[in-house]
């Protein structure tokens, strides 16, 4: 029996009248690489923000086996659960660099009496931080020589790479990625697939709420379908994929019969 | 990375302290020195302020007021015999306390709205200080009770004061620098760029963002207490919202949450608020312009320019030095 | 007690008008999610420009007409030009910006009008009727009649037309809206007119009452805050509610407690709000509410 990295209980999300989520129950096993489809307004986003504990829920988030559910989120990052965005939310000018370093927050001491006192100590520091977030790049598939480029000058599916390095380079125990491939080309799907397997063999528990799902097809260990705010069915993506209930509702019949 | 390592830019921070100290107390006299003076004390409040808005994101307008709650602990702690440095470190404390407050009150909202929390603390705290005879003296204000001397080295008078008022911006200055280099920074960095970003990062923002103001305020009461020593007097006039925004356009004129901008752009700023805007309504308008047309136009302001002028430099720079070299 | 009554009428007529601020206010806020620190200065501004009306000829009610619109057309013009190319920023850099404005705005009227006090015709008499030992006058009366009028019609108007459902849905997610094929430029420009307009309006009701004076607009805009956030930052009703409570209040603390600290209260106020219920009286809206 493997362990349970990310499992919810009934997990309910009601904005005003709006039930965006119902009841939903999942479990992600440890080292799966885990897929959430659903045609649009099926709730999988609210899903992965209910856990990350963005919106308020009734029901039960466990991380690890431990209920996460009453947490602040920077609580919930803080011990283990990860994330990428669907459109990373960069407001500043920031440099690669600087994002980096903001999700390497948790694992980095700098204080600032250091810097003051030791200035050569933190430079030290500074350079092999910045070293290992060369690397990180480079493990994912990104050009190093990026570090210092300003990130909304780049193109959409470098900027998601991007994120994804600044989510791993905290080396989280469960990552949860939100619709990674949109704004990517085909050359940058197949590069993030190949890098997601290679971080899954390395332990990492990966979730991906996707509508590509040729992409999923390819990669996913395991799927659940969400409809309507409520779980359809899971299991492996060809016996779910094969479902009648599935293909109808999803919109795009085609793309499920092609995949 | 950059030409100065962090060894060189202590060396360059101590080096530029000593060698301003010296040039002012050479070259300038009079009513120059006491501008320089102003300048000072305004550069240590914009810095205040830098930390708040420039790196949180948190729009404050009341980091004026929070001077002047420096500024009169200070004067009220002289009053009880309390030393000139004890006093001046109360005077931190006690800014700080009450800039904490908003950042507790507005730990409920999103940072943009802090705006209205500081408007609300500003205007509040200039009702108290103008209206309270008793403890503050009202608008007549309050003469400093003791001569403000320490270490033996008299403050009261405008050379007196530049001695230990340049090398303290300096001071602060690389404080501040290494206080954004540093985690601390960072997390200010991830919380003023996107709330989710910073707390996937593991950032807990609320008590960053307090921490933040409380470090804001506490280089306000600083600024306040400077402000009393070098008068040897205060008042409540310069701690309204006038100064307040003066201080958000310093900000704004460094550009980019940039330390070196805002003590160049408080230095600019005091100067012309002393010489070409001495006419308080023009003065006004051309604050209010200037916040306007800066936001638009250069928002990367004095750094960005910065920016631009040391790209030039190494661009001719290489030019230069390959000139000698084979095609 | 009848002090308390009078109080609390004459507390109502400027609540009304708060109130008018504090509409304009959560109508631009509810759309953009700008908060508009020059509110308080539009309304003194249209005061200013309906007595230049008044000074060359034109008849009260026109002159006064004339003012709110131009006040409305001003508020248009800012968005547009001082506003629009900021949207894409930081939420934190409009709402700096309207701080500019609102200074530049009042040393504006420094620079044309003077500095010192001046008056705008009212619309109705300032000779209080009797009624049993309690002072009103008609001009408290039209002041309050007009207010509540001006935000009904305002409240139908926002339920009811595409333009107010529009302006409802764009301060919930901009992308989502324009999907539906709404203009959220055209949207976000309505709604600083009519800002201006309600601004314009509370204006020339307000300051025969109050006098005008270029410092009058921060004034008004605290109160037009302090409502708006008792209220409920983001219910228009709840700007109604909040405006009238507010004034109230003041003039309580005026009467009963100390005259110079009277305007404090709203600043207390504002405070404890924040401190224990963001969402004030009325309001639903999350967006101010810190999620993370």
């Amino acid at each position: 029996m493997t362990a349970v990295a990310l499992e919810t209980d009934g997990l309910t999300v009601r904005f005003g009248g709006v039930h965006a989520l119902e009841g939903v129950s999942v479990s992600v096993p440890q080292g799966a690489i885990y897929g959430l489809v659903g045609p649009n307004g099926s709730g999988k986003t609210t899903l992965l923000n209910a856990v990350s504990g963005f919106v308020p829920a009734t029901g039960q988030v466990l991380l690890l086996g431990h209920s996460i559910s009453r947490w602040a989120p920077s609580r919930r990052a803080a011990h283990g659960l990860g994330r990428t965005f669907q459109t990373p939310k960069i407001s500043r000018n920031l440099s690669v660099w600087e994002l980096l370093r903001i999700g390497d927050h948790l694992r980095r001491e700098q204080p600032w009496w250091k810097v003051a006192l030791t200035p050569w100590l933190a430079h030290q520091e500074e350079l092999r931080m910045r070293a290992r977030g060369a690397a990180v790049l480079e493990s994912l598939g990104v050009s190093p020589a990026l570090i210092d480029a300003r990130v909304l000058s780049l193109a959409q599916g470098v900027i998601k790479m991007i994120d994804v390095a600044r989510a791993v380079i905290a080396e989280p125990r469960v990552l949860l990625l939100d619709e990674p491939t949109a704004g990517m080309n085909e050359v940058e799907i197949q590069n993030l697939r190949a890098r997601l397997k290679q971080l899954n063999d390395s332990g990492l528990t990966i979730v991906i709420v996707e509508h590509n799902i040729r992409f999923l097809v390819g990669v996913c260990t395991e799927v659940s379908v969400l409809n309507l705010g409520r779980k359809l069915c899971d299991g492996t993506p060809d016996e779910v994929f094969r479902r009648q209930d599935v293909v109808d509702a999803y919109l795009g019949e085609e793309e499920v019969a092609r995949a | 990375m950059s030409f100065l390592t962090p060894s060189r830019r202590f060396a360059a921070f101590v080096a530029g302290a000593a060698l301003l100290v010296v040039v002012v107390q050479l070259t300038l006299a009079g009513p120059d020195l006491l501008i320089v003076d102003e300048a000072c004390v305004y550069a240590i409040a914009a810095l205040g302020l830098n930390v708040i808005f420039g790196m949180t994101g948190l729009l404050s307008v009341a980091q004026a007021a929070l001077m002047g709650i420096g500024g009169y602990t200070l004067t009220l702690m002289v009053a009880r015999h309390v030393g000139m440095l004890p006093a001046l470190a109360l005077a931190c404390v006690a800014a700080a306390a009450v800039s904490a407050l908003t950042g507790v009150i507005g730990g409920r909202i999103r940072s943009h709205y802090f705006i209205l929390i500081s408007l609300a603390l500003a205007e509040g705290i200039i009702l108290v200080l103008v209206n309270d005879m008793q403890l503050t003296g009202g608008t007549n204000g309050v003469a400093l009770a003791a001569s403000p001397t320490v270490f033996g080295l008299a403050l009261g008078t405008p050379d007196g004061f530049a001695y230990v008022a340049v090398p303290l911006v300096f001071a602060i200055w690389y404080l501040t620098d290494c206080l954004r280099a540093s985690r601390f920074g960072i997390a200010l960095l991830a919380i003023s760029t996107d709330e989710y970003l910073a707390a996937v990062a593991g950032i807990a923002t609320n008590r960053y963002r307090v921490l933040a103001t409380v470090v804001g305020g506490a280089y306000a009461g600083f600024a306040g207490g400077l402000l009393t020593i070098a008068d040897s007097y205060i008042g409540p006039q310069n701690f309204g919202l006038d100064t307040g925004i003066l201080l958000l356009l310093i900000v704004v004129l460094a550009g980019a949450g940039s330390n070196a901008g805002t003590v160049v752009a408080a230095l600019i700023l005091t100067y012309l608020a002393h010489g070409l805007l001495t006419l308080t309504v023009v003065g006004e308008l051309i604050y209010g312009l200037a916040i306007v047309i800066l936001i638009i136009v250069a928002p990367d302001g004095l750094a960005g320019l910065g920016r631009l002028a040391r790209r030039g430099a190494r661009t001719a720079w290489l030019r230069l030095t390959a000139r000698g070299q084979p095609a | 007690m009848a002090i308390l009554i009078q109080t609390l009428i004459s507390g109502a007529a400027a609540g009304a008008v708060y109130a008018l601020i504090a509409l304009g206010f959560t109508l631009i806020y509810k759309t953009t999610r700008i908060i508009n620190l020059a509110q308080g200065d539009l309304a003194i501004l249209g005061a200013y420009i309906s007595l230049t009306f008044v000074r060359i000829g034109l008849p009260v009610p026109l002159a006064l007409l004339a003012g709110i619109i131009c006040t409305g057309i001003v508020t248009a013009l800012l968005e547009r030009v001082a506003l629009r190319p900021l949207y894409r920023r930081p939420l934190a850099i409009p709402i700096l910006c309207t701080i500019g404005i609102a200074v530049t705005l009042e040393s504006v009227m420094q620079v044309v009008w003077g500095s010192l006090p001046l008056a705008l015709p009212a619309m109705a008499s300032s000779t209080p009727w009797n009624i049993g030992g309690v002072a009103i006058t008609p001009e408290q009366v039209v002041i309050f009649a007009a207010a509540i009028v001006v935000a009904v019609i305002l409240l139908v108007l926002v339920d009811s037309t595409r333009l107010g459902r529009a302006m409802r849905g764009t301060a919930a997610d901009a992308e989502v809206v324009s999907l539906f094929g709404v203009n959220t430029d055209l949207t976000y420009l309505a709604s600083f007119a009519i800002g201006g307009l309600l601004a314009g309006i509370a204006g020339v009701l307000i300051v025969p009452t109050i006098g005008l004076l270029p410092s009058r607009g921060l004034d008004l805009s605290i109160f037009g805050f302090s409502a708006a956030v008792l209220g409920g930052l983001g219910s228009l009703p709840g700007a109604i509610l909040g405006g009238v409570l507010i004034a109230i209040l003041v003039n309580l603390m005026q009467v009963y407690v100390s005259p110079s600290y009277a305007s404090g209260v709203t600043y207390v106020l504002m405070g404890i709000v924040l401190l224990i219920r963001v969402r004030g009286i009325l309001g639903d809206d999350l967006e101010a509410v810190r999620q993370v």
